[in-house]
């Protein structure tokens, strides 16, 4: 860089030479030297400069890819909890266009400044060698000038802070609309969508036009100045060649070298724009980096080899989101080794809650959950997530294969085993009358293949990863009871061994279980087999009469029941 | 030359689907209705332009006139002729810098709500082949690229193209023969721009790519983190994500080397230009006692090569932002041309009763075009009855849903409601009209209370206190301490599956429908919230056509008739009793989950029998 500003200073150096060479003393021989120097410097100078830019442009370029990588490991090591809180479109933003801004300052921001400001020292220094007075009406217009445009910097900081929020707003309410587009459809939301939509875009051209206005108060003094300072010098310089101060060459160079001064005065100010802009990203990207994780691995984590045996207890566990809502109150479970339990209650009662708990999306605030004895505070997260299948309420699948989609939790299963997955899912069958076969593409969260089946997937996810703690919290909500009673023969073979953990609204199908849990404002209310509950006659047997098909069926089982007292 | 070969091997071939004309086209449709503003734009432009052309004029006066004259007494008034063309530069930039931002920004502006709006009103069968985040990209990213460019690179052509113009033109009048030796350098020019504009477009549209990648990758871990986590896959995603990242990064890169190596280029051919010029000067004055050309004219050409490259390296400049903006504006023209495969009829017609009598004749559907998911569906659903649909997973219940609500046209056969082909009925009508509860619900970021009144805000508070009462709602709300005004978090995610899909079948019934189809709409309730709503639902759809698709079967005993579906096929229906008597398809269901559910009391009800 400093040999291609150098070289390119030197230019207007040379053609003083030459106008006084062959104007004033007609010497053709330095002459021809001097237009050689000139070609040759002209090459020089647009190597280097291409070399500067690349390397510059290097250097720029990956330090934004690894700050793009640091901002995404941060996100993905977020607590649950902060994706619950948050609007998708911001944190989007954030991570493309924040760390866009952040590029476009590193790229071009730091080559424009370094070249300006060499430009500057340059030129100042040669007027100084030619004319020390002339300097001086650069210099004391040149101050304040500076002074402005820390103004201005402090002026726009704070307009750009709120455009990239209202660049993220905008972002979020498309993404939402997008996602929520069923509904926006069936309840004829489309006026809505639009007109939220406008109206955060009219905010974001209000805040551009904000930045517009300071931008053209403060922007055109820069070169004003620049004009000023030619006029200046027109009037002292030329007074100073009429008396014979300095030669007319000198006078023209010092014109010229002035009027140099107009490109990296354009890049100053589009300097402090970007400077600004990419203050306002990184501030932003801050606020990823700066969340602390609550769930943690503590210092001397204990690192799960081999399997669990899979005994989990709860001890007067309490917990909260927001910390003011109770969700879990005082809970006691105990759920020894290789025990299928069933979890039982009404919405929002807190049984995912609960089983939030086990692989530590959220710790609770008192009370203690443990693991074969000990707190799970104490193993390292991830692998204490590997010993845990969970298979969520709402089902999430990727934008990939089914086939991926299968082997999400173990990458290197080998096809024989998916396909063994999807069987015990009673999937294999659909699948294969796809035209793709395992290579379908679900579409975004499944859209493409129906509900039960997205559910399916997401069983066969948790089948293929051979854990020691299997957790389905009401994963077969859109399947039909034939599947249904397919499914859980061929998931009985596969709990063999293992701690399971289901929550289900069906609750016919519980006569399996080691144990029942009923759950009630976050409190285990009941608890027993199958047939401990029913002859408790309590709430679980409530629900049992009211869920049978048949009054008949239910008098039946009255009957059987008074029979058994 | 064999890096020029590797960047073009390297290049993913891709379709181009526009012209440049038709993309400019598209873009000065928006520029179209500011014309006002544009104009006074220009003539801003054209004010600093002459201007930027003078001052050196007035400078070469000053030279010739006054300094080498020696005219001292005289220089101020020229210095102050300078000065006030300066001033007057100075205030034209103010009107020129305010301008431009509202040109470039209103456009945007405009053109970022036409986009959306078009993409809100497309037909849902996009939407399924879409990923989100890079739509979202689209609207996000890429408009604001073109954003960019009209702020930096399109404002700076008119005054360059002027600039141009105007020097060339002075030039040619100071001295033609130098003007010509200046412009020696032009063809080399050219070729560059078109070596440019080749490899450029390919590398803005491949980190347009990965850029709408990127936001799709975050935007799908977000969504999916608890399943990352949960399998314990960060460190994979993270790989992918930063995979991807190194695409972006590639992308940049080879943009940079091609765009980075035309300002040196030109800024050397600059010299040379320069070079030539003083050469050239030299060799007609040699030997002359008289310069023909004088000093005067040197400088000031000097300048002028100056200023002629000037506005050069900023159309390199303006080429690059164009290049730019062109691939995004590509993208931004694949959306807006994107036709909806749902149109409303040019003369739609309304039933003349609205009663909700809906039937299917002869349809049949499929998604793809190679398997018919729906076969030959014929059936007559009457005014106010309630049918549920029963069937395996996957046998098209929720396709039926989705034609109903014209996500979809049928391939073959129609639909009516009330004797009126769906096509036929006007989009709103139909709409307002027919509502769906699907299978998972979806609530926007927002408190319980516009949850609920979405779609429908002209319903009273009353009637949403009522409604949420009838089906248990409102015990479930209060106890939320913000009450109705509690957020829900993205997606309700702040919420229990129950909970939201409570709140999605209050939003129906507020929504007073003709026609409702419940896709599985309390499939997570726990039984006693579902006899509530069970029981509300009759009461207030009373009238309404009500289609429920569920598999406890326990929630269908009181439907007027049940209907089964096999493999995209209506192979039964009946009322409960009729079906169980009969021991077909509904009788297997049935038996199913008495099985499961009571297994071994199916003898003891067999015995009863
Ligand atoms: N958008 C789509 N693109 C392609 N195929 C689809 C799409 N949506 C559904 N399908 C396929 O069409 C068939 C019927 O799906 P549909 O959602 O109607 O089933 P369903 O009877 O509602 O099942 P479930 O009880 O599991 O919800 C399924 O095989 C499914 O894979
Ligand atoms: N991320 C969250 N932030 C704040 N509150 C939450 C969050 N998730 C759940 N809740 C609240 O906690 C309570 C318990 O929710 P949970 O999901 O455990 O219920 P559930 O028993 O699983 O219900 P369902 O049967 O409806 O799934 C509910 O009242 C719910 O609104
Ligand atoms: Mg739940």
């Amino acid at each position: 860089m400093l040999f291609s500003v150098g070289a390119e200073l030197i230019i207007p150096l040379l053609i003083k030479e030459i106008i006084d060479a062959a104007f004033i003393k007609q010497d053709y021989m330095h002459l021809k030297l001097l237009l050689g120097e000139i070609f040759v410097l002209a090459i020089i100078s647009g190597g280097m400069n291409f070399l500067s830019r690349i390397s510059s442009e290097f250097g720029a370029q990956k330090t934004v890819k690894k700050l793009r990588n640091d901002v995404f490991d941060s996100l993905i090591n977020k607590d649950v909890q902060y994706f619950m809180t948050r609007e998708t479109g911001q944190l989007l933003t954030r991570t493309t266009a924040d760390v866009e801004a952040i590029r476009r300052l590193l790229s071009v921001g730091t080559r424009i400044s370094l070249q300006g400001t060499m430009t500057y020292l340059g030129i100042i220094f040669l007027l100084w060698k030619i004319d020390v007075s002339l300097v001086m009406i650069v210099i004391i217009m040149g101050v304040p000038l500076l002074f402005l445009m820390l103004i201005f910097g402090k002026r726009v900081g704070p307009l750009f802070m709120k455009q990239r929020i209202q660049f993220g707003d905008l972002s979020n309410i498309v993404q939402e609309t997008l996602e929520g587009i069923s509904v926006v459809k069936s309840y004829r939301g489309e006026p809505i969508q639009k007109s939220l939509f406008h109206n955060s875009n009219r905010k974001y051209f209000d805040l551009q036009m904000k930045t517009a206005l300071e931008r053209a108060r403060f922007l055109p003094v820069l070169y004003a100045a620049l004009g000023f300072m030619t006029a200046g010098v027109i009037f002292f310089g030329g007074n100073a060649v009429i008396s014979g101060v300095i030669t007319v060459g000198s006078f023209v160079a010092f014109i010229t070298y002035l009027t140099m001064l107009i490109v990296p005065t354009r890049f100053v100010a589009w300097f402090l724009v970007m400077w600004e802009q990419a203050k306002a990203g990184a501030k932003r990207l801050h606020e990823i980096f700066s969340v602390p994780e609550k769930v943690k691995n503590s210092p001397n984590a204990i690192k799960i080899k081999g399997r669990l045996n899979g005994e989990i207890i709860f001890e007067n566990v309490y917990f909260s989101y927001d910390g003011v809502t109770p969700v879990l109150n005082g809970l006691n479970m105990h759920i020894n080794p290789g025990e299928k339990v069933a979890i039982l209650g009404a919405i929002g009662s807190g049984k995912t809650s609960i089983v939030n708990l086990i692989p530590r999306f959220y710790d609770p605030q008192k009370g203690v959950v443990k693991i074969d004895g000990i707190n799970i505070k104490k193993y390292d997260l991830r692998s204490l997530r590997r010993q845990i299948s969970f298979v969520s309420q709402d089902t999430f699948l990727f934008s990939t294969t089914i086939k991926e989609n299968i082997a999400f939790g173990k990458p290197d299963a080998t096809m024989e085993e998916i396909i063994e997955a999807a069987k015990i899912a009673q999937l294999h069958d659909f699948i294969m009358k796809l035209p793709d076969k395992y290579d379908t593409i679900v579409g975004e969260r499944g859209i493409k293949i129906s509900g039960g089946q997205r559910q399916r997937v997401a069983i066969a996810r948790a089948v293929l990863v051979n854990s020691s703690i299997l957790i389905l919290d009401d994963t077969t909500s859109s399947i039909d009871s034939k599947t249904e009673r397919e499914l859980q023969k061929a998931l009985w073979k596969v709990m063999e061994g293992k701690t399971v953990i289901i929550i289900t609204q069906r609750i016919g199908n519980l006569r399996f279980a080691d144990k029942i849990f009923l759950v009630d404002n976050g409190k285990v209310v009941e608890s027993g087999t199958h047939e401990e509950l029913l002859n408790k006659k309590g709430l679980y047997w409530e629900i049992y009469v009211s869920r049978t098909l048949d009054p008949k069926i239910a008098e039946a089982i009255i009957k059987k029941q008074s029979i058994g007292e | 030359m064999g890096f020029a070969q590797r960047l073009a091997g390297s290049i993913k071939k891709e379709e181009r689907q526009y012209t440049d004309v038709e993309l400019l086209k598209f873009f000065f449709s928006f520029i179209k209705p500011h014309r006002k503003a544009g104009i006074i734009t220009i003539i801003t432009l054209i004010i600093t332009s002459i201007l930027a052309v003078f001052t050196p004029y007035v400078l070469k006066l000053a030279i010739d006139n006054y300094i080498i004259p020696m005219k001292f007494s005289e220089l101020w008034k020229i210095t102050s002729i300078y000065a006030i063309l300066i001033l007057i530069g100075w205030i034209v930039d103010i009107g020129r810098i305010y301008l431009i931002s509202y040109l470039g920004q209103v456009t945007v502006h405009d053109m970022r709500n036409y986009t959306f709006d078009h993409l809100t009103d497309l037909s849902m069968d996009f939407f399924e082949n879409e990923e989100t985040g890079k739509l979202v990209s689209i609207l996000t990213n890429d408009i604001d690229t073109v954003a960019e460019f009209l702020r930096n690179g399109l404002t700076d052509i008119v005054t360059n193209l002027l600039r141009l113009i105007g020097i060339i033109i002075i030039m040619f009048i100071l001295s033609p023969g130098l003007t010509l030796v200046t412009l020696l350098v032009t063809p080399f020019i050219t070729f560059i721009f078109y070596i440019v504009r080749k490899y450029a477009r390919e590398a803005y549209r491949e980190i347009r790519k990965s850029v709408a990648k990127l936001t799709a990758k975050i935007a799908e871990t977000i969504n999916g983190i608890t399943v990352i986590k949960v399998y314990a896959q960060e460190e994979r995603v993270k790989k992918e994500f930063g995979e991807i990242n190194e695409e972006n990064y590639r992308a940049n890169i080879k943009q940079n080397i091609i765009v980075n190596s035309v300002f040196p280029l030109i800024r050397s051919l600059s010299s040379i230009a320069i070079l030539l010029l003083v050469g050239y000067a030299v060799w007609v004055n040699q030997g002359l006692k008289q310069p023909a050309i004088s000093v005067g004219t040197i400088v000031a050409f000097i300048r002028y090569e100056g200023m002629l490259f000037d506005p050069i390296l900023s159309l390199t400049m303006f080429y690059s932002l164009f290049q730019s903006a062109m691939a995004a504006l590509e993208r931004v023209k694949r959306i807006t041309s994107h036709e909806s495969s749902i149109k409303e009829d040019p003369n739609p017609l309304i039933p003349k009763e609205k009663k909700g009598k809906l039937v299917f004749d002869n349809v049949w559907f499929s998604y793809d075009k190679q398997r018919f998911v729906l076969k030959e569906i014929n059936l007559q659903i009457d005014p106010g009855e309630s049918v549920a649909l029963v069937g395996h997973t996957g046998a098209g219940k929720s396709t039926i849903g989705k034609l109903i609500l014209r996500y979809y046209d049928p391939d073959n056969g129609k639909i009516t409601l009330d004797d009126v082909d769906l096509r036929k009925l006007p989009l709103s009508f139909l709409s307002k009209k027919v509502v769906l509860v699907p299978q998972e619900p979806f609530l926007f970021n927002n408190t319980i209370m516009y949850n609920l009144k979405y779609g429908h805000f002209e319903v009273t508070d009353e009637e949403v206190y009522h409604v949420s009462k009838e089906i248990g709602l409102d015990r479930v709300i209060n106890k939320f301490p913000q009450k109705y005004d509690t957020i829900v978090g993205p997606r309700g995610v702040q919420l229990s599956q129950g909970e939201k899909q409570l709140l999605s079948f209050a939003r129906a019934l507020l929504s007073k429908p003709l026609v409702v189809v419940l896709d599985e709409a309390t499939a997570s309730v726990d039984p006693f919230t579902e006899y509530e709503i069970q029981k509300a639902t009759e009461k207030i759809l009373e009238n309404a056509t009500t289609i429920i698709i569920a598999h406890r079967l326990s929630t269908l005993k009181n439907v007027d008739r049940i209907i089964v579906m096999e493999e995209g096929e209506i192979v039964e229906q009946g009322k409960w009793n009729e079906l169980i008597k009969k021991q077909g398809y509904f009788y297997d269901y049935y038996k199913a989950q008495v099985l499961s559910e009571m297994s071994g009391l199916l003898q003891l009800e067999e015995k009863n029998n």
